[in-house]
């Protein structure tokens, strides 16, 4: 806790704080081959040494805030690969990793460990995930899903994380799963939420899930009363950040994070597409970051697709506070 | 760290490397399999490999090599281990820094990442059929992006500086030497002699190529040190004027113990004695470093009980320094 109520007192001091960038499709570029079943989970167990030097990396790049490789690491998303018995092992060995990586490269500052929860492999009712994730997953009870989250979300806790970010890309039930499972351990929690623009409708929803869809609005007005220190916009391409925004202001008074995804179409291949480009270079990234920083967004990172070198430019490229600290 | 290394070296200082990584993870147990050699140990046995890392430092070496010198991509697909190319390169650095954080405390120790032609069938000489039948075929392109791709690795992991150990013919050592100065990153080049039949130089393990032609070819092409390894004590003894007359800069030798029975083998086989005691051993190294040879290990079969003897048996300096350190060959 003493981690994060400095963290928390830079916030308040109206301190731009850099938080890394993607996880999963960083490993990804690192040559570690994504599943479909536990995604960039497993890396914890057949890849830990290149997860620890993904987070120096981000360190070295000058990030305050590094999360750990666990957004699809809860029980269901092992179980379906026989490794439901090593769920607590390699969340343990996940929050080890970061420690180490903050021991080995964070000399002579501080360096705050996010323990990531998501809804990743919760194959149950609505948006239960696109169908190629679905045929990875095994089927759960929505009481096993809770379970799962709460257990891992302890886990994290017990391990060491300074804080919590919920990750939830999915319905605005299980948004409020992955919230409350964070919330339940006591530790300071960051909400996420993500926003989907449907060009068709000219709507704003809560997910992907185009035959469901819930408006982002009522999404937010649903989770924001369960508490939180700090409201994300993350995995949201850039211009639906800028569509968000507004609405986040609008009904949360407290601080901002924003880290967006690169709008990539590779993300659960277990290789990335040498032939794709981002359409947003680093150089675009940075004027858009400095643009959410002007309107107040005082927790700046990226989501998947924006690695290292999206983020390497932040430090250096983003003022050190927002315009109207304490507004 | 390097900087340093070098002003030690310029000032004439006798370096103390490590000995036989491959072998010495053979004595304390780790299976040698062909295919990638003792280059899997970090994913097998990642504590043998640190507690031999830390072993030699105790032993007062100042460099300790990474168990790298088999785990390029080419050494790893043939065991469907290619996705760990980074993971098992990257540890092979973090085991070596461990081993270092742990064991010396108030001193310092140099990492080296080792990068060899191991593995590389195309181009090199011809090889035993039952070293062969482990690998997979590549072409020359492939071969150059996995060592390029290695050297990267080992770099952006740590290493302070590369060693090129190539022990085959000439193309395979510009092959490696070429992937370990293109990082950017400070290299020794490594070189290996045999005597031939009427006791004249040649170089690599097989080749009738002499060992004269090998250096005009590959010393111009860069490193900041020249190294003889993996060769007899006898031939490396003969090699260093060779050497000399064509590299005024520092040089290192590490020879090997000639144990060519059980190199490769899975176990070592107890009953092969070396034909050089730790003793002789010592006494061989003395006369290199009054030759002006800066930088004394062993490698193959020379493990821990030669290395041990060398941190007080040694003269601290060679005996003109200055003389031979230039760096500009």
């Amino acid at each position: 806790m003493t981690g994060y109520k400095e963290l928390r007192g830079r916030i308040d001091g109206g301190e731009v704080i850099i938080l890394d960038g993607a996880v999963g499709t960083e490993l990804q570029e690192l040559g570690v081959p994504l599943g479909q079943t536990a995604w960039a989970g497993i890396a914890l167990h057949s890849h830990p040494d290149t997860v620890r030097f993904m987070h120096e990396s981000y360190i070295k790049a000058g990030v305050d805030v590094i999360t750990t490789n666990t957004y699809s690491s809860a029980r269901h998303c092992f179980e379906p690969l026989g490794m439901g018995d090593v769920t607590r092992e390699l969340n343990i060995r996940a929050v080890r990793l970061a420690k180490e990586a903050r021991d080995r490269a964070a000399k002579d500052r501080p360096v705050y460990i996010a323990g990531s929860i998501s809804n990743f492999g919760c194959r149950v009712g609505d948006n239960a995930g696109s169908r190629v994730a679905r045929s990875g997953w095994s089927a759960y009870t929505e009481e096993q899903c809770q379970a799962n989250l709460h257990e891992q979300a302890e886990i994290l806790a017990e391990s060491g994380v300074d804080f919590l970010v919920s990750e939830s890309t999915g319905s605005t039930m299980k948004r409020k799963w992955v919230v409350e499972a964070c919330l339940a351990t006591g530790l300071p929690t960051w909400i996420g939420f993500k926003s989907n623009y449907d060009e068709k409708t000219d709507a704003l929803n809560v997910s992907y899930d185009y035959e469901n869809p819930e408006p982002f609005d009522s999404g937010v007005d649903d989770v924001l009363p369960l508490g939180g220190d700090l409201v994300t916009i993350f995995h949201t391409i850039v211009e639906t950040v800028d569509k968000s925004l507004p609405i986040i202001k609008e009904k949360w008074s407290g601080p901002i994070g924003v880290y967006p995804d690169a709008d990539r179409h590779d993300y659960v291949q277990a290789r990335s597409d040498p032939n794709f480009e981002n359409r947003t270079s680093p150089d675009d990234f940075l004027k858009l970051a400095r643009g959410w920083v002007d309107g107040g967004v005082q927790v700046i990172g990226g989501c998947c697709g924006f690695g290292l070198d999206y983020i390497k430019p932040l430090r250096e490229g983003l003022p050190s506070h927002i315009p109207n600290p304490g507004k | 760290m390097y900087k340093e290394l070098m002003g030690r070296i310029g000032q004439g200082e006798v370096i103390i490397l490590d000995g036989a990584v491959g072998t010495q993870l053979q004595g304390l147990g780790v299976p040698i399999g062909v295919t990638a050699w003792s280059g899997i140990a970090q994913h097998s046995h990642p504590d043998t490999v640190r507690f031999m890392h830390e072993t030699y430092i105790k032993a007062g070496v100042d460099i300790i090599t990474t168990n790298t010198y088999s785990s390029a991509r080419h050494c790893l697909e043939s065991l469907a281990l290619g996705d760990q190319t980074r993971e098992i390169n990257l540890r092979g650095v973090v085991l070596a820094q461990e081993a270092r954080d742990r064991t010396a405390k108030d001193r310092p120790v140099y990492i080296a990442g080792s990068v060899s032609n191991y593995g590389v069938l195309l181009g090199g000489e011809e090889l035993p059929p039952a070293m062969v039948q482990h690998w997979s075929a590549y072409t020359e392109e492939q071969c150059k992006a996995n060592l390029r791709e290695q050297a990267e690795i080992l770099v952006e992991s740590g290493v302070d500086f590369l060693l090129a150990e190539a022990t085959g013919s000439t193309p395979h050592r510009k092959w490696v030497l070429e992937a370990c100065l293109a990082t950017g990153h400070p290299t020794w080049s490594g070189f290996k002699a045999h005597h031939g039949e009427k006791g004249e130089l040649l170089t690599g393990h097989r080749s009738n190529d002499p060992f004269e032609e090998d250096l005009d070819a590959v010393v111009p092409m860069g490193g900041d040190l020249m190294t003889i390894f993996h060769t007899t004590v006898d031939a490396t003894t003969d090699a260093i004027p060779v050497l000399q007359e064509k590299w005024s800069g520092p040089i290192a030798v590490y020879p090997d113990a000639n144990r060519r029975g059980d190199y490769v083998s899975r176990t070592q086989d107890a009953s092969i004695i070396n034909r050089d005691t730790p003793e002789a051993f010592l006494e061989e190294a003395r006369g290199w470093v009054g030759q002006g040879v800066q930088v004394i290990g062993g490698c193959c079969g020379f493990g821990f009980k030669y290395i041990e003897p060398l941190r007080d048996g040694l003269p601290s300096h060679i005996p003109t320094p200055g003389k031979r350190t230039g760096t500009d060959g």
